[in-house]
C-alpha cells in the first residue's frame, strides 16, 4: 500500500475508496498539525527513454537525513527510502491516465557492534557496507537505472506520454510506536516533489 | 443507539488491542485512532446537540428539563471524577511503568559488557603486539617490499591470522606496501577504516588499535592496527592485522552487540511508546466519557420521559383533552403513576363523554321541542312556580302580538304592566297558579283598540324537576275567526229560517189582502172604502217591508251561485261612485285608483253590492261631518291581490260594536236591520277576499279587502252554508 498522500500529487485524481478516504482524512488532519515543511531529499537529474515495452528511467539524488532521523538510525532503526516512479498517457481533455506506478524502495540501518552503515536495495551496486553515513547516503544518491516494464496495451505512437518521480522517507517501514510521533514530527517528512520529465 | 453503542464498543476495544499489537499492524492502529476520533466528534455532537435542545427546553420551560439538567450534573461529575481517577492513576502507571523498564540496571550492564569487549579487544591488541614483537622489529630495520611479504607470510602462517598488510601511509590504498591473507582470490587486501586510522595516528607509540569488523562470511573479526615506528624516516607505518576471534568471543561479541543495539533502540522508542499509549489512553478516556456522557443523558431522558409525560397529560387535562399517556415499560414508582395516571384520565375521559352525551340528548331534545314549539299552530308559554314567564314560542307571540324578549324573564304582573290589553289572559293564568289547578282551561277576550280577541287557555302542571324550572304549560289559542264563523253559521241559519218561516205565509197574506180589497172594492162607502185602503196601503208597505227582510235574509244566507268573470274592480267602483252621488245629489267620494291593477275574478254584481252597501254605509257615517269625504283607494301590493280601501272621516265603529259587527241586528243606524256589513262579509268570504275593518287613529272608520286576483270558480260555488237541517 502506498503510504505517500495524494493530496500532495501535482496532479489531482478523483478517488472515491474508502481506504482514499481514510488517507485524506488522515493526510488532512496531518496537514492541520504541520507548521513547517521538511524537504531533505532533491532530485538533481531525471530522464526517461522510452525501448518498446519498458521505460528506462535514469534518477539522481541528493539524499540527505535530518538529525531527527540520524539520531534514529543511529539507534539502529532501519531507514526506508522509497523511489516511485509514474508513468502517464496524456490525454487533452480529461486527467491523464496512469499506465504504470512503480516503487523502489532502499533501506539502510546501521551496526552497532561493527559501527557501520548497512544498505539494502533491489539495485545490488549498491548493496553494501558503508564505514559512514555519508558514504552510505552518497550511494544511495548516484545516478540510478529503474527499468518500468509496460503492461497491457503498453505505448502507442498516437498518445504522448510524462513520466514523475519522487523520492520520500518511508514511515510504514518504521517500528509501530513511531507511526504517531513520525507524522507529526517534520524531522520525519523527508521527501521530493513529485518531479517531471519527458519520455524520450 | 445499539448500532452507535455496539460501534463504539467495537472501536474502543480495537483500540485498546491494536495499542499492545502495534507491532502486528501499525496501520490499522492509524486507521483506529481515526476512527475514534470520528467517532469522538460524533458522539460530541450528539452530546452537543443534546444540550443545545436541553437550554432551549430549559428557555421554554418544558416540564422535567430542570430534573434532566440536575441529573445531567450529576452523571456528568460522577464520570468526570471515575474517569478523571483513572485517567491520572492510568497516565502515572503507563509513564512510570515504561520508565521503570529502563530503569533496571540493563544500561550498566550491557554498557560494563561493551567496556569488557573493549577490553577483551584491547587484550587480543596487547598479545597480538607481543606475538608480533619480532614483525615489528624486523620490518622496522626497512627490509625490502619482498622481504617484508615473506616476513608477513610467514608471520600470518605462524599466527594463523586472516591477513596482515603492511602499511606506510593509512590514509590511501597506495600506502599497502604488503600482504599476506588467506584469501588468495582478493587482489586488494582490506583497507582501514578512516575512523580507525585516525585513531592509530593519534595514538602513542608502541599502542595498537583495534575494532571489530565483519567478516565476508559475516562472522565478527577483529582488525587491529600496529605501529611500527621507522626510526631512520621517523616515520610510522603500520601493521593491520585481521583474524578471527575465538568461536566464543565471537558468539559473545555478537551477542553483546545486537542486545546492545535492541536496548538502544528501545531507548529510543520509550518517548513515542509513552506516547501512544497516552494518546490511546487520551482517546479511550475521552471516548468513554463521551460515552458515558451520552449514555446519560438517553438515561436521564429515560428517567424524566415518564416525568415530562405527566406533566403534559396533566396540562393536556386541564385544557379538557383526556388522552392516554405512553405506556412506561419500567414496574417502577414512576410506571405505577403513569398507570394511575392513565386510568384517572380514562375514568375522567368516560365520565365527560357520558356527560357529553346526556348534553347532547338533552339539547337533541330540547331542539325538537323547540322546533314542536316553533311550528306548533298553538301559542305555548312556560311559566314557573314563582310565575315567570320562561318560554314563549313564536305562535303565542303572534297571538298575543308580544316579542318573546320582552317578556320572556317576566312575571306575570310585569308582564301584564308591559300591556295592559293581555291583562284578562295573564290574570287567568295567575289566578289558575294560585288556585294550585293542575290542569284548567277557560275562554278569554281580549278588547283589543280596534277589534276583539277571544283565546282559548288552557293550563297544565308539569311535574318538578331539578333540572327543569317550568312549572306550568299554558296552551293559548285565538279562536276568534272560529267564534266568528261559528257565529255567522248560527246567524245564517237564523236568515234561512227567518226567510222561509217569513216568506211562506207572506204570499198568502198578500193575496189574501188583494182578494179581500177586491171583494170589498164596490161594497163599501166612499168613507169606508178610503179607510180601507189606507190599511190596505200600510198593510202593503208593511209586507213590503217584510219582504226586504226576507229578501236581505236571503242574501245574508248566500245561497246563491256566484257568477265569476273577469272585472275590472276599478270600473266597477266608478260606476256605482256615480251612482251614489247622482242618487244623493252631492259628491262625497274621492276616488283614488291605481291604473295597473289586475283584473279579479269576481261575480260583478256581487261586487256591486258590496260597493253599495260599503260606500252608502260610509255616505250615512260622514253625513254629520263639517266636511264630509270619503276615501277611497284601489292598489296591488303584490301579483296575486287586489286592494281595496275605504277610509271615511265619520265618527266611526263603536267598541262594543266592532267584534259583533258583522252579525245581523248590530247597526249604529236608527233604521235598517244591520245586515249589510254581514252580507258584505259574506260576500269577501265567498270571494275568498280577507276583510279588515278597523277605526282610523285620526277618526273615522277604515275598511279593507284584499282580492284574490285568481279564483276556482268550482271549488267556491260548492262552499257555501251548509243546508239546514230540521230539528
Amino acid at each position: 500500500m502506498n503510504w505517500r498522500f495524494d493530496i500532495l500529487s501535482s496532479r489531482m485524481r478523483c478517488i472515491f475508496t474508502l481506504r482514499s478516504f481514510v488517507h485524506a482524512v488522515a493526510a488532512s488532519m496531518v496537514i492541520a498539525t504541520l507548521s513547517d515543511k521538511a524537504i531533505a531529499f532533491s532530485i538533481d537529474s531525471v530522464s526517461g527513454v522510452q525501448s518498446e515495452q519498458r521505460i528506462e528511467v535514469s534518477v539522481s539524488a541528493t539524499i540527505d537525513l535530518s538529525e531527527t532521523v540520524i539520531q534514529a538510525l543511529r539507534v539502529n532503526v532501519p531507514i526506508t527510502i522509497a523511489t516511485t516512479v509514474r508513468v502517464y498517457r496524456i490525454r487533452n481533455a480529461w486527467w491523464d491516465e496512469l499506465i504504470a506506478d512503480y516503487e523502489f524502495s532502499d533501506q539502510i540501518s546501521s551496526r552497532s557492534l561493527y559501527r557501520d552503515f548497512v544498505v539494502d536495495s533491489s539495485d545490488e551496486q549498491i548493496v553494501g557496507n558503508y564505514s559512514s553515513l555519508n558514504d552510505a547516503l552518497t550511494a544511495l544518491g548516484k545516478q540510478r537505472m529503474y527499468v518500468l516494464t509496460i503492461e497491457d496495451s503498453g505505448f502507442s505512437p498516437q498518445f504522448e506520454y510524462r513520466g514523475e518521480v519522487n523520492i520520500s522517507l518511508q514511515h510504514s517501514t518504521l517500528p509501530s510506536v513511531m507511526l504517531i510521533p513520525a507524522l507529526f514530527d517534520a524531522g520525519w517528512r523527508l521527501y521530493t516533489p513529485w518531479n517531471e520529465f519527458d519520455i524520450t | 443507539m445499539l448500532v452507535l453503542l455496539t460501534l463504539t464498543g467495537v472501536m474502543l476495544f480495537d483500540l485498546i488491542v491494536g495499542t499492545f499489537w502495534l507491532s502486528s499492524n501499525p496501520r490499522t492502529y492509524l486507521y483506529l485512532l481515526i476512527l475514534n476520533s470520528f467517532g469522538i466528534v460524533v458522539l460530541s455532537g450528539l452530546i452537543a446537540y443534546f444540550i443545545y435542545r436541553l437550554i432551549r427546553q430549559h428557555r421554554d420551560r418544558v416540564p422535567g428539563t430542570q430534573l434532566t439538567i440536575r441529573f445531567l450534573k450529576i452523571f456528568a461529575f460522577l464520570l468526570l471524577s471515575a474517569l478523571g481517577v483513572v485517567y491520572a492513576f492510568s497516565f502515572l502507571t503507563i509513564s512510570r511503568g515504561i520508565d521503570s523498564w529502563f530503569e533496571l540496571q540493563v544500561s550498566d550492564a550491557l554498557s560494563e559488557a561493551t567496556q569488557l569487549q573493549e577490553l577483551f579487544i584491547e587484550s587480543v591488541e596487547e598479545k597480538l603486539m607481543r606475538d608480533l614483537t619480532d614483525l615489528v622489529d624486523q620490518v622496522a630495520q626497512g627490509p625490502s617490499r619482498q622481504e617484508i611479504s615473506d616476513l608477513l607470510f610467514s608471520a600470518r602462517n605462524a599466527g594463523d591470522y586472516e591477513e596482515i598488510t603492511y602499511f606506510d601511509d593509512l590514509t590511501s590504498v597506495t600506502g599497502i606496501v604488503a600482504s599476506a591473507g588467506v584469501n588468495t582470490d582478493r587482489l586488494v587486501p582490506q583497507t582501514t577504516d578512516a575512523k580507525l586510522a585516525e585513531r592509530a595516528l593519534t595514538t602513542p607509540a608502541n599502542t595498537p588499535v583495534g575494532r571489530i569488523v565483519p567478516g565476508e562470511q559475516g562472522e565478527a573479526m577483529l582488525q587491529v592496527l600496529l605501529p611500527v615506528e621507522i626510526n631512520v624516516a621517523d616515520e610510522r607505518h603500520y601493521l593491520q592485522v585481521i583474524s578471527k576471534l575465538p568461536q566464543s568471543s565471537q558468539r559473545l561479541a555478537e551477542r553483546i552487540g545486537a542486545l546492545n543495539e535492541q536496548y538502544e533502540t528501545l531507548i529510543y522508542l520509550r518517548k513515542p511508546l509513552k506516547l501512544n499509549f497516552v494518546l490511546t489512553l487520551s482517546l479511550v478516556t475521552l471516548l468513554v466519557l463521551l460515552l458515558a456522557v451520552w449514555c446519560a443523558t438517553l438515561l436521564t431522558q429515560r428517567l424524566v420521559s415518564p416525568i415530562h409525560a405527566l406533566s403534559e397529560g396533566t396540562r393536556q387535562v386541564a385544557k379538557g383533552i383526556y388522552e392516554e399517556l405512553p405506556a412506561v415499560a419500567a414496574r417502577d414508582d414512576l410506571g405505577v403513576l403513569v398507570e394511575s395516571f392513565n386510568e384517572m384520565t380514562q375514568r375522567i375521559k368516560l365520565a365527560q363523554e357520558q356527560i357529553h352525551e346526556g348534553r347532547a340528548n338533552a339539547e337533541r331534545q330540547r331542539s325538537y321541542l323547540e322546533a314542536v314549539l316553533k311550528h306548533l299552530s298553538s301559542g305555548v308559554l312556560f311559566i314557573d312556580t314563582d310565575m315567570t314567564i320562561t318560554e314563549i314560542n313564536l305562535a303565542a307571540e303572534r297571538i298575543l302580538d308580544i316579542t318573546a324578549s320582552q317578556f320572556k324573564g317576566s312575571s306575570l304582573a310585569l308582564a301584564i304592566e308591559k300591556k295592559e290589553v293581555l291583562e284578562p289572559f295573564f290574570s287567568a293564568i295567575e289566578s289558575a297558579i294560585e288556585k294550585r289547578q293542575t290542569e284548567w282551561s277557560d275562554t278569554v277576550t281580549l278588547d283589543l283598540v280596534d277589534s276583539a280577541k277571544i283565546l282559548a287557555c288552557s293550563s297544565t302542571q308539569l311535574p318538578l324537576q331539578e333540572t327543569q324550572d317550568v312549572s306550568f304549560v299554558v296552551v293559548v289559542e285565538d279562536i276568534t275567526d272560529l267564534v266568528n264563523a261559528q257565529r255567522g253559521l248560527a246567524w245564517a241559519r237564523v236568515a234561512e229560517r227567518m226567510s222561509h218561516e217569513l216568506l211562506t205565509p207572506l204570499q198568502p197574506i198578500r193575496l189574501a189582502v188583494d182578494r179581500i180589497r177586491l171583494k170589498t172594492q164596490n161594497t163599501l162607502s166612499v168613507k169606508d172604502s178610503d179607510s180601507l185602503e189606507l190599511a190596505y196601503d200600510a198593510i202593503n208597505r208593511q209586507l213590503n217591508s217584510m219582504q226586504r227582510i226576507v229578501n236581505d235574509f236571503r242574501d245574508y244566507r248566500g245561497m246563491e251561485k256566484l257568477q265569476l268573470q273577469k272585472v275590472d274592480l276599478n270600473a266597477i267602483i266608478r260606476d256605482v261612485v256615480i251612482m251614489l252621488s247622482e242618487v244623493s245629489g252631492e259628491n262625497l267620494f274621492v276616488v283614488r285608483l291605481h291604473d295597473k291593477i289586475d283584473r279579479i275574478t269576481a261575480d260583478p254584481e256581487q261586487i256591486v253590492r258590496v260597493l253599495n252597501n260599503l260606500l252608502g254605509n260610509a255616505a250615512e257615517a260622514v253625513s254629520a261631518a263639517q266636511a264630509p269625504c270619503v276615501n277611497i283607494f284601489t292598489s296591488q301590493p303584490s301579483h296575486d291581490t287586489v286592494c281595496l280601501q275605504v277610509i271615511d272621516n265619520g265618527d266611526g265603529f263603536p267598541n262594543e260594536v266592532l267584534e259583533h259587527l258583522y252579525e245581523p241586528y248590530v247597526s249604529t243606524k236608527k233604521k235598517g236591520v244591520g245586515l249589510g256589513l254581514g252580507i258584505v262579509k259574506k260576500i269577501i268570504d265567498r270571494h275568498q277576499a280577507a276583510m279588515t275593518v278597523a277605526n282610523c287613529l285620526q277618526g273615522g272608520a277604515e275598511i279593507t279587502i284584499e282580492f284574490n286576483v285568481e279564483l276556482d270558480s268550482a271549488a267556491i260555488n260548492q262552499g257555501g252554508v251548509p243546508p239546514l237541517v230540521e230539528s
